[in-house]
């Protein structure tokens, strides 16, 4: 009894030491807990007597540890406990480092961070492209987006990266009002000291304000194999995007506001090969020159811009798709229908519910393969190559926060005809997106929220001439969130997806060239995922969320493929 | 200050005007391959292959076709148990004459006794046509090099050791007493296994392939095999010329590697064949971080000393290929000695000029 007493007093003391220890050198702590649970059932042709069931989930805590040794200089790192769901005793638990970084000030002007850092820089250089398009959709949706997005590293249009990155900024007195400078860098690709070199990304802008009205900015990305890290390097690659972006602007009576903004650049990537002598180089150019006009009493903004990015425009950092290469996905939930032989079709479930290989994370030099159906029009961003025409945009953020919207309009065609080697007849494309949220309690004057938002998305792919093609989608978003009672939400979704006609897919080399043609896809699918459930919020410290999702995926055409995924879920979120 | 903002947009707007007009891009009127998609009413009026049963070590098949319209069209032989597949593709109104070997695209070899599928599919549409036929042999592709006996793995008795005539391959045993398996290791020949992430490992060449598991729970150093068949490879002197290839497959583990010893027996440095204290042995030193399977080709010039004084070290550190006796394939753990680790191979040959490709 003596010695227990003892220990809990030594344990104690040892506490309050530490803690007094850490408050003195400035350490603090951040965390982020997760317990998540799901029960799953699949109906389908394949074996109609027979209802595939199964249940997962996790529990997850992620605690970051910060040092501030100096009002300069900050460390941290951010340790990963994963326990999944039936482990026992910890069986089945992981210890991972999830992140680690050094950030600091340079001579109080440069500041800089290192290690897994996040990195944007322009749609053009180097951009993180989001998948489908989910503005607008419900918030029981959202919720399960977010976790997603969290467990991939992905935070806006930031690419998670392991490098550096610097900036600085130098205030002028007079002729100008500022020039920013910044320089980031890091490896894409560890050499295996046989064939394979190491392969590095770097960048940087120097973005020159003239004033409130002007400024313009030179960017540079480009990623290389460094040359001498393996004795024979498979191949060597090297990669340079090199941009200009700018924005004039003109205000008139405080009311409107007039720009023109715009990028331009070009990019040039060169691939040796020693097993075959390739030596290849290709050069390609493009440019994003657009107006755009917002009258600030209503917050309204219009927008116009014209692009032409051309068919050898090669940005691997700004093309690298989010999505994995579908061949690269393996589908958590029910990856085999009921007969445990077909495999299952990814649903747009699929892509807001699965956590892990359904995204990427790491840049890539090739072109990848997408889903056609899902992402005909846009598939690697603005930068995607061989696209010209014309966006139109318009947008509303009404001041008392009643009312946002939002619509945006692609009219845009290849540069150049893939696939029509007769008639050269090229691809139109159409993209059509937009929604808005209406917070209703603001109508009313009532004090807790009730908001309303949907959401669209058409878009369609055509071709006439020799080998004529038709592809159509769209996307439809619903979404309810009614505070019921303090800080207990009620939450309903809809999406309603339809995919028809045909495309053909392309095959590309290691240099992105184009080298066959599939014989052609046809779509004939529809989709509805219906959802709803609660969410009751802990402050801002945490939330518990409970829903059920109904997925209805129909294939008219291919026999045996429909089926019904039903899904209970459970999660609880916890954050300091 | 207005006519620094003037002169501002008006250098701005130069600027990339300047950049766009001097950017360089290929006048080119279509990308890609030409191709013509088939027009309604289009069908194939002959589609036939010469042979339905075909000995690949001595005969051929040869493909012909007749469309109504001309053109593009892909022809694809696929063999119904290996996956292999052989494409031809055209723009015409037919062809004749297309005469398949045997060979594959890709990494998996035809099988013998396996039947293949012979499909005509053309662009935009979904017509197809096909036709049958079964390989009663599979084309013979050990000659494209200096084949170790036994390499395609497909007579487990002479892999695996057991009373009676020594086999071809062993594997390592627990202190090297014969048989003894090392703890926690599993190895053999093995035609339908699961990985670790619950996978069916299929076989890339024949039925078999030989696999090494470390259950977890062992030293960085998992197992290995070792070939000690027919000394007489016959290989040039010249290391550039000479180049050793295996078909791999890994799992996407990092802490998963396999070291691939190849063995000479160096002049007037102890006991004749190699001796692990006096004779070469230059590696291979492969992380399996690939995904499936993938073949794997080095110049015997770039395989590095082992750096085991006691199996290899100790040589006259010059690559000799025509000293070449034998060779190990050894599994090991990069980091977590307590992480099961695993990998399986096929197909190791030796080739001259350049890696392994099927030739015939």
């Amino acid at each position: 009894m003596t010695n227990k007493v003892t220990l809990v007093l030594a344990l104690a003391l040892f506490s309050v030491i530490l803690c007094t220890e850490l408050k003195a050198q400035n350490v603090y702590f951040t965390g982020l807990g997760r317990a998540l649970v799901t029960n799953d059932q699949l109906t389908d042709e394949t074996d109609p007597a027979s209802k595939l069931k199964s249940s997962g989930g996790y529990t997850l805590f992620d605690l970051g540890v910060y040092a501030n040794p100096n009002e300069v200089l900050r460390g941290g790192v951010i340790l990963r406990v994963r326990n999944e769901f039936g482990g026992f005793f910890g069986d089945g638990a992981s210890l991972e480092f999830r992140q680690m970084q050094l950030e600091g000030l340079i001579a109080k002007k440069v500041k800089y961070e290192i290690g897994d850092i996040y990195l944007t820089h322009t749609p053009y250089t180097l951009w993180n492209k989001e998948t489908m398009y989910s503005k607008y959709e419900s918030n029981v949706f959202a919720l399960r987006r977010d976790i997603v997005n969290y467990e991939n590293f992905y935070v806006g249009n930031a690419w998670r990266m392991q490098g550096f990155n610097t900036k600085a900024k130098v205030n002028f007195a007079k002729g100008a009002d500022s020039l920013g400078i910044r320089v980031y860098g890091g490896r894409t690709m560890e050499t295996d000291y046989i064939k394979i070199p190491d392969r590095y990304f770097y960048g940087g802008k120097l973005d020159l304000a003239q004033s409130k009205y002007f400024r313009i900015a030179g960017n540079l990305a480009g990623i290389s194999d460094i040359a001498g890290t393996v004795k024979e390097a498979e191949v060597s690659y090297n990669n340079l995007v090199y941009t200009t972006d700018f924005t004039a602007a003109f205000e008139k009576e405080d009311k409107w506001r007039f720009a023109i903004n715009g990028e331009a650049g070009a990019s040039k990537f060169e691939l040796s090969r020693v097993s075959d002598s390739i030596n290849k180089s290709f050069e390609d150019f493009f440019y994003d020159i657009g107006t755009k006009a917002t009258y600030k009493p209503l917050g309204l903004n219009f927008g116009v811009s014209y692009r032409n990015v051309g068919f050898n425009f090669n940005s691997p950092m700004a093309q690298t798709r989010r999505v994995a290469a579908p061949n690269d996905i393996t589908l958590s939930a029910f990856p085999t229908m009921n007969d445990r032989v077909s495999l299952r079709r990814t649903s747009l479930y699929d892509f807001y519910g699965q956590e892990n290989t359904m995204y990427n994370q790491s840049i890539s030099t090739t072109l990848m393969d997408y889903y056609i159906q899902y992402d005909m029009v846009e598939p690697y961003g603005k930068a995607t190559p061989n696209r010209k025409g014309i966006t139109f945009s318009a947008d509303m953020q009404e001041p008392e926060k009643l009312f946002n919207a939002g619509i945006e309009v692609n009219l845009l065609s290849e540069v150049v005809s893939e696939g029509d080697s007769i008639t050269n007849a090229l691809r139109n494309f159409t993209l059509i997106r937009g929604g808005f949220v209406f917070n209703v309690n603001q109508l009313i004057g009532f004090e807790k929220l009730i908001a309303v938002n949907a959401g669209i998305r058409n878009e369609s792919s055509k071709r006439g001439g020799t080998n004529s093609l038709n592809l159509s989608s769209s996307l439809i978003d619903l979404g309810l969130d009614v505070e019921v009672i303090k800080d207990l939400h009620l939450l309903g979704g809809a999406k309603f997806f339809k995919v028809n006609g045909m495309e053909i897919q392309t095959g590309r080399d290691e240099v992105n060239q184009i080298v066959s043609y599939g014989t052609g896809t046809k779509f004939n699918q529809q989709q509805n995922i219906i959802a709803a459930g609660l969410r009751y919020d802990y402050d801002k410290a945490g939330y518990f969320s409970m829903h059920y999702h109904i997925v209805d995926f129909k294939d008219k055409d291919t026999a045996l493929q429909s089926y019904d995924f039903n899904q209970w879920f459970f999660v609880f979120g916890l954050k300091f | 200050m207005k006519s620094i903002l003037k002169l501002s947009i008006v250098f701005g707007i130069a600027g990339i005007v300047i950049t766009v007009l001097s950017c360089k891009r290929s006048e080119v009127d279509y990308l890609g391959p030409a191709y013509v998609s088939a027009p309604e009413g289009f069908a194939v009026t002959n589609f036939s292959a010469t042979s339905e049963l075909v000995d690949f070590t001595s005969d051929t098949v040869v493909f012909n076709a007749d469309f109504t319209h001309s053109v593009s069209w892909i022809l694809t032989v696929k063999g119904q148990e290996s996956g292999a597949v052989r494409r031809y593709s055209g723009n015409s109104k037919g062809f004749s004459n297309i005469v398949w070997t045997g060979v594959h695209d890709d990494l998996f070899f035809f099988r013998k006794g396996e039947s293949v599928t012979a499909t005509l599919s053309f662009y935009g549409s979904s017509y197809t046509a096909s036709t049958n036929l079964t390989i009663k042999e599979a084309p013979d592709y050990t000659k494209c090099g200096q084949f170790p006996r036994e390499g395609h793995f497909e007579n487990p008795s002479l892999i695996v050791p057991k009373p009676g005539p020594p086999p071809v391959y062993s594997p390592y045993f627990a202190s090297f007493n014969f048989p003894n398996p090392i703890p926690n290791v599993e190895q053999g020949v093995d035609s339908m296994a699961i990985d670790y992430k619950g996978n069916r490992v299929p076989s890339v060449q024949g039925k078999n392939y030989y696999y090494i598991k470390g259950k977890g729970n062992q030293s960085n150093f998992v197992s290995g095999i070792q070939y000690f068949g027919p000394r007489n490879i016959v290989l040039p002197q010249t290391a550039d010329d000479v180049w050793v290839n295996m078909y791999i497959y890994g799992t996407g583990d990092a802490n998963a590697q396999v070291e691939l010893e190849y063995q000479e027996s160096d002049p007037g440095r102890g006991l004749p064949g190699y001796q692990g204290e006096t004779d070469d042995a230059f590696v291979a030193y492969i992380p399996l971080t690939h995904k499936g399977w993938k073949l794997f080709s080095f110049r015997y010039s770039d395989l590095t000393p082992s750096k085991n004084l006691a199996f290899g070290g100790n040589g006259n550190k010059i690559h000799e290929p025509h000293r070449l006796v034998s060779f190990n394939v050894i599994l090991v753990k990069v980091a977590n000695p307590d992480s099961p680790v695993e990998v399986y191979f096929d197909f190791p040959i030796i080739t001259v000029g350049g890696p392994f490709k099927p030739c015939r």
